[in-house]
């Protein structure tokens, strides 16, 4: 007869069971710490501002399970929104079409990096690398460094609107998050961008179309990137030419953290969120406890190096990760 | 003559999870000797070396050398005692030359201040030619490795082994891949190392070796060692009796199935890397052996037939029709199937479940085309564990953790529910257990049966006559037998046609 704490423990163990625990201390220290944290104003603050990088990251989540990694995210999502804001400043379109549309660029640039990583055979390290290098110097090509202002006011709702008290990106992130959770586990696609990752070779031999599958994977990411920026620009209410430029790393950021292996395989939606509010609350915490801004970069480079440590000791399957530090010592 | 030290297993037993690889191994390795350890492909020789070379440390029991325990914890311990081993893959790296392999990590130093950071390249190639002096041909020290034969690059790692001045030197089947004249040469640099002193242990699987090479043979079988004998006084029979076991012939179930339709036909197919003008035919309710040494091509026709080699010319018939693959793809949606020798690498899904890895091969089944349903793939997953008799296992184990045998039988299962016509199977039972092999087998007996045709590459014989209905044999690219499997068909005539 199993103890009843036992089966309360398995419940528990699920993956991403140590990453929620992580961000609940965090959050129950920070209320202590500091009174400010607990409002719901601060609260809506941050989550607002992590739903811009979060929606790229549910791409790069696909994208890293399937084995690859996408670097071109911010550029595609600068040169989407500098794009569609032109488009709604420069003609009489409807400004919604105009984002539709900078969205399908940005599914074109995603469409671009898949070609050269599957049918070329580019690393997808130094492809999109490269080809995000071209997107941020296209932004600067087309707005030589000033911003696109005057954007319709109609437009700016997708940025600044909220629905009862939640802020429309928000919505616009959950959504897109239960769809591509829902899509990864319960359909074909997913399963295959899982198989592909975790076994490149046999997904070829038993018969998956393993180009297809990635150039989708990254025009998915493509898409979601421009989407974002579209968001970006309308809650900022112009398009910035320096949108997306340090947006790679948090989007990389919030799946490893989430627990999504870089060598491809493993990786789930929740993780990739859960680590994206981790991010935000951390930024946040800097903040509030007036740390100065100068080190929010060094705590945030020390906490991606830990989190692949942690992903180093689950690809071991040592599950105590103290047992494991002293096995290196020992050497 | 220096003599090397003695070394002894007592007890020694290893597991791989619920597997026992080797059962209370008491064995002594006699100094100076060349003493093979040989036995059937996953009788545990291999485990053995590695658990002298510090490779594997044993669950229970020691090693004892000199009358000294040792505990290897990593190969460089075992290095410390003096006991080196030879991996079977190439270790050389193919961009540096001769000299600069045999001597890496030990280069010949400058002797004064900063010189002691520089190589000395004058002394490196003076030791590398005295070296390379022991060896039975001539090999240039300045010659790029990638220049360099197989066999080439066995006689120079051996050397580079024995520049570091071992005391047991543990060759794991060093002559695979080479052929006869090839592996004199080896047989010639081993016997020169044994006579400077070395305890050489010999790693085979080939009993023609035990007698040209050994002193002492050990032979082992399914993890238990059968005894130590000096090969002088052991006949060529008893040892083989010792080696597969009295009972070998009832390790093959084999079904007499009345042979069906031609489904496949092969007409003088040629590809330009190495397939030359090869034609046969493939029935249903038929097991096709087909065998060949490394490099004759087997594995070349075997994806060729899966749409993934490029044919030069000839034609493959399906069913009667003159058909091309373009890729796996096509291959597939025609009843194909292939398995390959390398599971861990082209087979299975390490991270998906037992069951996802199962249905990956027709997720179309698994739901209404769109989306994923569980049930019916728990339903499914289900149906094939009983059918193949993979009971124990729960469906959500990720396959990364199953054991060789298991791996094996959830591929079958893959193609079984893809439901393949034509099942291509290359070493299906390699590094698979003893009742593994026999529920495999019984598998393909099923699969011929139920009218599929299979293929059956293998490199062990005695599986081969156990279990087609007839055999090729391919050499250096060209077809040179097509028997019908009769009781006097033997080992030794497929020999032949394998040496020719």
């Amino acid at each position: 007869m199993p103890k009843i704490t036992d089966q309360i423990w398995k419940r528990l163990k699920f993956r991403e069971s140590g990453i929620i625990l992580a961000l609940l201390i965090m959050c129950f220290g920070l209320s202590l710490a500091t009174p400010s944290f607990l409002t719901a104003f601060n609260l809506g603050m941050v989550i607002r501002q992590v739903s811009f990088t979060a929606i790229i990251a549910l791409g790069q989540t696909l994208v890293l399970i399937s084995g690859g990694i996408d670097l071109s995210v911010g550029g595609i999502a600068g040169l989407s929104a500098i794009i569609g804001t032109m488009l709604m400043t420069s003609t009489a379109m409807d400004p919604y079409l105009c984002a539709l549309l900078a969205g399908l660029f940005g599914l074109f640039c995603g469409l671009l990096n898949g070609l050269l990583i599957a049918k070329i055979g580019l690393n997808p390290f130094i492809a999109t690398l490269g080809t995000g290098e071209v997107f941020y110097g296209l932004i600067l090509v087309l707005t030589k460094g000033y911003p696109v202002l005057g954007l319709p006011k109609k437009f700016l709702w997708l940025g600044q609107g909220m629905i009862g008290v939640v802020p429309v990106p928000v919505i616009i992130m959950i959504l897109v998050a239960v769809i591509v959770a829902y899509v990864l586990k319960n359909t074909p696609f997913g399963r295959y961008v899982y198989a592909i990752g975790g076994n490149e070779s046999a997904a070829n031999l038993v018969g998956i179309n393993v180009p297809k599958i990635k150039i989708s994977v990254f025009a998915i990411s493509g898409f979601l990137a421009a989407l974002s920026g579209m968001l970006y620009a309308s809650r900022m209410a112009g398009g910035q030419p320096t949108t997306g430029q340090t947006w790679v790393m948090p989007t990389v950021t919030a799946a490893i953290i989430g627990g999504t292996s870089l060598a491809g395989g493993e990786g789930t939606i929740l993780g990739t969120m859960v680590g994206a509010v981790l991010m935000g609350v951390l930024t946040n915490g800097i903040v509030l406890l007036n740390i100065s801004s100068y080190w929010e970069r060094v705590i945030i480079g020390i906490v991606v190096i830990l989190a692949v440590i942690i992903d180093i000791f689950r690809n071991k399957k040592e599950n105590n990760p103290l047992a494991y530090i002293k096995k290196i010592f020992a050497k | 003559m220096v003599v090397g030290p003695k070394l002894q297993f007592v007890n020694v037993t290893k597991k791989f999870g619920e597997l026992k690889v080797l059962q209370e191994i008491n064995l002594t390795v006699t100094a100076g000797s060349i003493h093979i350890i040989t036995g059937e492909n996953g009788a545990g020789k291999s485990t053995l070396a590695k658990i002298m070379g510090g490779v594997y440390q044993p669950d229970h029991g020691d090693l004892i050398i000199d009358g000294e325990k040792v505990r290897f914890r990593e190969p460089a311990d075992a290095r410390a005692h003096g006991v080196h081993m030879l991996h079977q893959d190439c270790t050389l790296i193919e961009q540096m030359n001769v000299a600069e392999n045999l001597f890496l990590n030990q280069e010949p130093r400058g002797n004064s201040g900063l010189g002691r950071y520089r190589i000395n390249h004058k002394q490196l190639y003076e030791e590398a030619d005295k070296l390379l002096s022991l060896l039975p041909v001539k090999i240039d020290a300045r010659l790029p490795v990638s220049k360099l034969g197989l066999a080439q690059k066995r006689l120079i790692e051996i050397l580079r082994a024995y520049y570091q001045n071992p005391r047991i030197l543990i060759l794991d089947e060093p002559s695979a891949s080479l052929n006869r004249p090839e592996a004199g040469l080896l047989y010639k640099l081993i016997r020169e190392l044994q006579q400077r002193g070395v305890t050489i242990v010999y790693i085979t699987s080939l009993l023609e070796e035990v007698f040209t090479l050994g002193e002492q043979v050990s032979v082992l079988q399914d993890g238990v060692h059968i005894g130590t004998f000096p090969v002088k006084d052991i006949e060529y029979n008893r040892l083989l009796t010792y080696f597969a076991g009295a009972d070998y012939k009832e390790r093959y179930p084999k079904l007499r199935v009345q042979r069906g339709d031609e489904i496949l036909h092969v007409e003088q197919l040629v590809s330009e890397d190495i397939l030359d003008r090869l034609s046969f035919s493939l029935h249903r309710g038929e097991i096709l052996g087909l065998t060949g040494s490394a490099g004759s091509g087997r594995t070349n026709l075997a994806r060729i037939l899966f749409g993934l080699g490029k044919v030069s010319s000839g034609v493959i018939y399906l069913d009667g029709k003159k058909t091309t693959f373009r890729n796996a793809r096509d291959a597939i949606k025609a009843g194909i199937c292939f398995i390959t020798e390398d599971r861990e690498q082209e087979g299975i899904f390490p991270l998906l479940s037992l069951k996802e890895n199962i249905t990956i091969s027709d997720l179309s089944r698994v739901g209404n085309g769109f989306f994923l349903n569980r049930h019916r793939e728990e339903r499914i997953a289900e149906f094939y564990k009983l059918e193949l008799g993979i009971t124990k296992t729960g469906s959500d184990v990720k396959a990364g953790n199953l054991s060789s045998g298991m791996k094996q039988k959830l591929l079958l299962a893959r193609w079984l529910y893809k439901n393949s016509r034509i099942f291509i199977l290359d070493e299906p039972t390699k590094g698979v257990d003893i009742s593994s092999k026999i529920d495999i087998y019984n598998i393909l007996n099923e699969l011929v049966l139920e009218g599929a045709a299979v293929l059956l590459i293998s490199s062990d014989l005695k599986e081969l006559l156990g279990m087609s209905d007839r055999i090729l044999v391919l050499n250096k690219g060209r077809l040179v037998a097509n028997l019908v499997n009769t009781p006097d068909l033997n080992q030794q005539k497929l020999m032949d046609y394998l040496a020719q």
